[in-house]
């Protein structure tokens, strides 16, 4: 049954889904995973988190099979699902880290990157930090088009903006992760 | 360095030029040292921003999402939303014109006129006892 269930296409396991049969879900889930991992790690890092709205992401496709219409393709659906629960999560996190720091003003100090045994801070890591500083309209844009390497107009129709909007952003975000990484290198 | 080659020189990634756009772009390209090293360092971080991809999450993910799937199913809120969203926008558009309709009539604009509430003074009321006495 699995085997047969891995030789469909996504449109007929979407409409086996459809008809309730969970198990041709649960294989368009292992197909989507890691385009919904990139997606949503790249937006709030590594974390408890990022599984938990990552399940939601998936939970929440499932619950709009019957109304997922396909005018766009599986993928573009799911990621648009992720960015939005990604979002919504940053805007928790910032309004618990603004709360906090009313309660206790020493927690404003900023986390030290992390090192490797050798004692050098990892590249990637300090990318990801980098990435961190971004507000999210502009971390979702980089996120998008550089590191998951959709193209420009992709990223416009997954964020509902104009390509215009993704260029600017693209453009000021590269500039600000520029300066953030010139920084961590004259400061280590 | 000129901020508009710059932003010429960062769009040039991501959207085509035009052919002026392209020429003054290599132009630059070969005539200025400082802006050949502010392409390479675009290069190199995109190119670390590339690295970022390929993360996974923990190690059976699948299951854990179809074990919620199985074990929990719509909150309550969720199964209203869920039955509600396709006739939301219909009944909300229907409340307007209702509304407007309602507003129009009554010639003021205030929250009792848009719901059809009207007020009966105590007179009213008993002039329409009347006919029954």
């Amino acid at each position: 049954m699995n085997k047969d269930l891995k030789k469909q296409s996504d449109e007929e396991l979407l409409r086996v889904s459809r008809e309730g049969n969970v198990a041709a879900f649960g294989e368009l889930v292992r197909r989507y995973e890691s385009k919904v991992a990139a997606t949503v790690i790249g937006m709030l890092g590594k974390c408890d988190e990022a599984d938990d709205i990552g399940q939601e992401t998936f939970i929440r496709f499932y619950h709009a099979l019957k109304s997922f219409r396909g005018d766009s393709s599986i993928g573009t659906y799911i990621t648009r699902i992720a960015i939005n629960l990604s979002l919504n999560e940053i805007r928790r996190r910032e309004r618990r880290r603004f709360l906090f720091k009313r309660i206790d003003p020493e927690n404003e100090r900023d986390e030290p990157a992390v090192e490797n045994g050798a004692g050098r801070f990892e590249e990637k890591e300090i990318i990801r930090r980098a990435m961190e500083t971004l507000s999210p309209k502009f971390r979702s844009v980089v996120n998008l088009r550089l590191a998951e390497g959709y193209s420009t107009e992709e990223t416009a129709k997954i964020l509902h903006i104009p390509v215009g909007t993704v260029l600017s952003r693209l453009q000021r975000a590269q500039k600000k992760l520029q300066l953030v990484l010139q920084n961590y290198k004259e400061g280590f | 360095m000129d901020n508009n080659l710059y932003n010429l020189l960062l769009r040039s990634f991501d959207a085509p030029l035009t052919e002026s756009e392209q020429r003054r772009l290599e132009n630059a390209l070969t005539s200025s040292e400082e802006f050949r090293t502010a392409k390479e360092e675009i290069v190199a971080l995109r190119l670390g921003l590339q690295g970022l991809k390929g993360e996974k999450f923990k190690p059976f993910f699948a299951e854990r999402v179809m074990e919620r799937l199985n074990t929990h199913p719509l909150s309550m809120a969720e199964y209203f939303v869920s039955v509600f969203r396709d006739v939301a926008i219909g009944a909300a558009v229907l409340v307007i014109i209702c509304s407007a309709y309602n507003i129009s009539r009554e010639n003021t604009f205030t929250l009792d006129s848009a719901l059809g509430i009207h007020h009966q003074t105590l007179e009213q009321i008993l002039a329409l006892e009347t006919p029954f006495e």
